[in-house]
């Protein structure tokens, strides 16, 4: 599932129900990075324990070395 | 180019204390210079002559007053268009900001006139920081060749003397890749470490806030004053903030320095990578102990710095995509359309890699005091080159950008970049010296050790006038 571009032509309905019109965008070059994205990510995350936590978001304390 | 216009900010601080130069002086030669030379550079959006003489000439009053403020005391700074200056026009280089004018200064900004820097105007960005073009203005060693980003105005209108230090921000390389294409010094600060309010965000969780200048003791001095923990932004930390110009002493024996074995120096230009051993073999002549560090990171947490920056950057114009869509740029456009249509579960997965590496980062650094490795693998792109072919790689800008920077916005650990060499094409390259949070100070120091040998950071591109 994970392989699965969201067609070009699917994307106005995607954007349609975030109330974003997308008319006039590179459908194809969106559709080819939000592919590319998402599978190097969870290519990534696929290797993790499922436990694995997210990042804390914007916690500087977070740092650690 | 004369001397005076030539002057760092700690030399011209010292000729200003010592009162054989004037704030006004100063700030009308560096005017003049913008008039001569920024029409080929291109760097200011906006020129603030007459605000800054009247500052030059208040700082000059104060002198005579008995109220000297410190080394920033009469200094012309440049302010990267993302920042709030209070009264001017704060773009962010975008049609979507045109006609945005805040009522207050950013904390940075408010810093640095308290401490009696010259705000001598605005210069350009990418729009909204997102990319490393920095459109219209180019490189002063090569103008046929961009001078990155996306704080690439700052980059070349300090390397074109056109400022004697300014702003920079930083979420994927936007301090690091200009300094390092300009041939100048700049440092990204460890997350939390200066205040982002009233700049302009990109990505709230990977955005930092920095100098830029043309030597290291110079951005340390301008760090000093930015640095510190400030109510209006809720991300700074009350980290002590150390004078960093006291880890200027050029003396490195003992320092332990980690050389990645893999990743960062795969598919770099030849003159790159050899510009960069050669400073890892200087460094070990003065007295660092280098440690090969393999590295858990391959090109998937690119993947993820890029899902949570469109994702965050989607949130933040969620609100003008949707009413101003036509005046974004159209590579802006994309990024922030697909940021909405980023799953939930990609950006829940990209925070997760961000973890892990954050983590193996920690194994990594453990033994060693700070990380080397080039900037970018590239000197600076001619300007409209979609794709650059390095090694088995073709690339946009873009993703070479990012390639070497972004895995330590991922991190948040400090990192800066200074010029190690040119290459045959007489484009400086930047050498990467990267930290542990809130070790700026080592960084700083290596960063010195290695400038004080060399004269990379001396030298200035020949760019000619518009009188020429």
């Amino acid at each position: 599932m994970i392989g699965k571009a969201v067609q070009p032509a699917q994307l106005d309905d995607l954007a349609a129900m975030a109330e974003l019109s997308i008319k006039g965008a590179n459908k194809v070059e969106i559709s080819a990075l939000l592919l590319s994205i998402r599978l190097g990510v969870m290519r990534a995350a696929a290797a993790l324990a499922i436990e694995y936590p997210p990042a804390p978001l914007f916690d500087p304390r977070s740092q650690r070395c | 180019m004369d001397d005076l216009i030539g002057l760092g900010i700690a030399a011209a601080a010292k000729a200003i204390a010592s009162k054989s130069l004037s704030c006004a002086e100063l700030t009308e030669r560096i005017l003049q210079r913008i008039s001569l030379v920024d029409p080929r550079v291109r760097a200011y959006v906006e020129i603030l002559h007459e605000q800054a003489r009247a500052s030059a000439m208040d700082a000059d009053a104060d002198i005579r007053g008995g109220k000297y403020r410190g080394p920033l005391h009469g200094i012309p700074i440049a302010v990267k268009a993302l920042y709030d200056v209070k009264g001017v026009r704060t773009t962010s280089c975008s049609k979507v900001r045109q006609e945005y004018i805040p009522e207050a200064d950013s904390t940075v900004v408010r810093r640095l006139k308290d401490a009696g820097a010259i705000i001598l105007g605005m210069v350009t960005c990418h729009e909204f920081a997102f990319g490393f073009d920095s459109v219209p203005t180019r490189n002063p060693w090569n103008i046929d060749h961009i001078p990155s980003g996306s704080s690439g105005g700052t980059g070349a209108a300090v390397a074109a003397s056109l400022c004697l230090g300014g702003t920079g921000t930083d979420t994927g390389g936007s301090i690091r890749a200009p300094a390092a294409a300009n041939g100048i010094a700049g440092i990204k600060p460890t997350y939390g470490r200066v205040s982002k309010a009233g700049v302009t965000s990109l990505s709230w969780s990977l955005d930092h806030a920095g100098p830029m200048a043309r030597s290291v003791r110079d951005i340390a001095v301008l760090l000093n004053i930015m640095a510190g923990t400030d109510p209006l932004d809720p991300h700074t930390i009350g980290v002590e903030v150390p004078d960093f110009t006291a880890a200027l002493s050029g003396d490195i024996k003992g320092v332990r320095l980690g050389v990645p074995t893999n990743y960062f120096f795969s598919d770099v230009q030849p003159a790159v990578g050899d510009a960069v051993m050669g400073a890892v073999r200087l460094l070990e002549k003065l007295g660092a102990t280098i440690v090969p560090v393999p590295m858990l990171i391959d090109d998937r947490i690119i993947d993820a710095w890029v899902a949570i920056a469109i994702a965050e950057a989607a949130v933040y114009h969620q609100h003008s995509l949707r009413t101003n869509a036509d005046l974004y740029g159209e590579d802006v456009r994309l990024l922030l359309e697909a940021g909405e249509l980023t799953f939930a579960t990609t950006y829940i997965n990209a925070q997760r890699v961000r973890m892990c590496w954050k983590s193996s980062l920690h194994e990594a650094m453990r033994d060693v005091d700070a990380l080397v490795t080039p900037t970018l693998p590239n000197t600076a792109m001619k300007v409209g080159e979609p794709t650059i072919k390095i090694g088995s790689r073709e690339e946009t800008v873009f993703a070479v950008s990012a390639r070497f920077c972004a895995p330590f916005n991922m991190a948040g650990l400090p990192a800066a970049s200074i010029p190690c060499g040119f290459a045959p094409n007489g484009l400086p390259i930047g050498l990467q010296i990267v930290g542990k949070p809130f070790d700026e100070a080592a960084v700083l120091k290596i960063a010195y050790a290695f400038e004080r040998n060399t004269d990379y950071h001396l030298r200035r591109p020949q760019i000619r006038s518009i009188s020429d």
